[in-house]
């Protein structure tokens, strides 16, 4: 086993330099920089979703034409639109069933607009605002910011509404 | 014996004696050493692994006590910014407590206060470069989203532009 010192001289006049190393407090070390590793470690991966608000003369850029807004009605109720240019191309009202979540529709309705914008061929930069309500909670509507997110709109930004 | 009278062995004993011959025959001595050279190499290839791993890890954002953060798929990875909390009871900065949410939301002078001075401070500590007014909100999943949007509004009417939701990578 491992954990002796030099080896006793022989008999002869020759001195034995073989020798083990004490691995036991080798191994203390070892584990205790594990543990403390294992410990201090951060086991939840927290990311964030960049909002870019726009405020002033910002908003008035043509740097994205077009532009989808989100309502928040209600929970599982939203109503969505395209717009380009400042005009309506298309709105409809998005509700959740048993069947199907508002969410997946949202998430259809932008697929949609992707595949629109392929078709134009045009490199276009999408914008989108979310308005929120007091009805909806935080959490439904990072979701729903996640999901624009997901679909390539590079400019996020949330409506600060009091009501 | 019993009184000089010789015992006739009978059947257990003779399958006594018999195991304890057998035993002195295969009697072994055995010495066993344990490796631990093995042990250590594999302690210190794990010890070189979380090293590694956690400094590969970006810039790690503390997670107030009492919050529920919402999950999200598409997360960026956290910057180097200040921190605002709004928790279902206060709104803090840098884990120092502003004041209650609906009193700051009817009074914002005191979480304006310290919006100005973290601007100011970071004006004066990078005097090359302009004011990107990036700001982390981390809130509960639970609280109103209009709530959470009055306090986005606060922050950029001080010049934060930039509001990096705190959100939990992972499934919606």
């Amino acid at each position: 086993m491992a954990g002796a010192g030099p080896q006793a001289p022989g008999s002869g006049r020759r001195r034995s330099l073989e020798g083990e190393i004490n691995l036991v407090p080798f191994i203390d070390l070892l584990s205790m920089c594990i543990c403390f590793l294992l410990m201090t470690a951060i086991w939840i991966e927290v990311g964030s979703i960049q909002l870019h608000q726009l405020f002033g003369t910002e908003g008035m850029d043509n740097s994205h034409p077009v532009e989808v807004e989100v309502r928040l009605l209600g929970s599982n109720d939203y109503q969505v639109s395209l717009e380009q240019q400042g005009k309506v191309i298309s709105a409809m009202q998005i509700k959740g069933d048993a069947q199907i979540d508002a969410k997946a529709r949202v998430s259809q309705f932008m697929a949609q607009v992707q595949s629109l914008m392929l078709q134009n061929d045009a490199q276009v930069q999408v914008s989108a605002r979310v308005i929120p309500n007091a009805a909806v909670p935080y959490g439904e509507m990072v979701s729903i910011l996640d999901i624009l997110r997901g679909y390539g709109v590079s400019a996020l930004a949330v409506v600060p509404v009091r009501n | 014996m019993i009184q000089n009278v010789p015992l006739k062995p009978t059947l257990f004993t003779k399958r006594l004696l018999a195991q304890k011959h057998r035993q002195g025959r295969t009697k072994r001595v055995i010495v066993a050493g344990l490796m631990l050279t093995s042990m250590v190499d594999m302690f210190s290839l794990l010890v070189i692994f979380l090293l590694q791993s956690f400094s590969n890890s970006p810039e790690v954002m503390a997670l107030s006590n009492g919050i529920v953060l919402p999950a999200a798929v598409s997360a960026s990875a956290p910057i180097d910014a200040p921190l605002l909390t709004i928790t279902e009871k206060e709104i803090l900065v840098d884990h120092q407590a502003v004041g209650e949410i609906q009193a700051v939301l009817e009074k914002p002078e005191s979480l304006v206060k310290k919006l100005v001075d973290m601007k100011t401070t970071w004006e004066t500590t990078h005097k090359d470069q302009t004011f990107k007014g990036d700001v982390h909100l981390q809130a509960d999943q639970k609280l109103s989203s209009s709530l959470v949007s009055q306090v986005i509004g606060i922050l950029n009417s001080q010049g934060y532009g930039t509001v990096h939701l705190a959100v939990v990578n992972g499934a919606r």
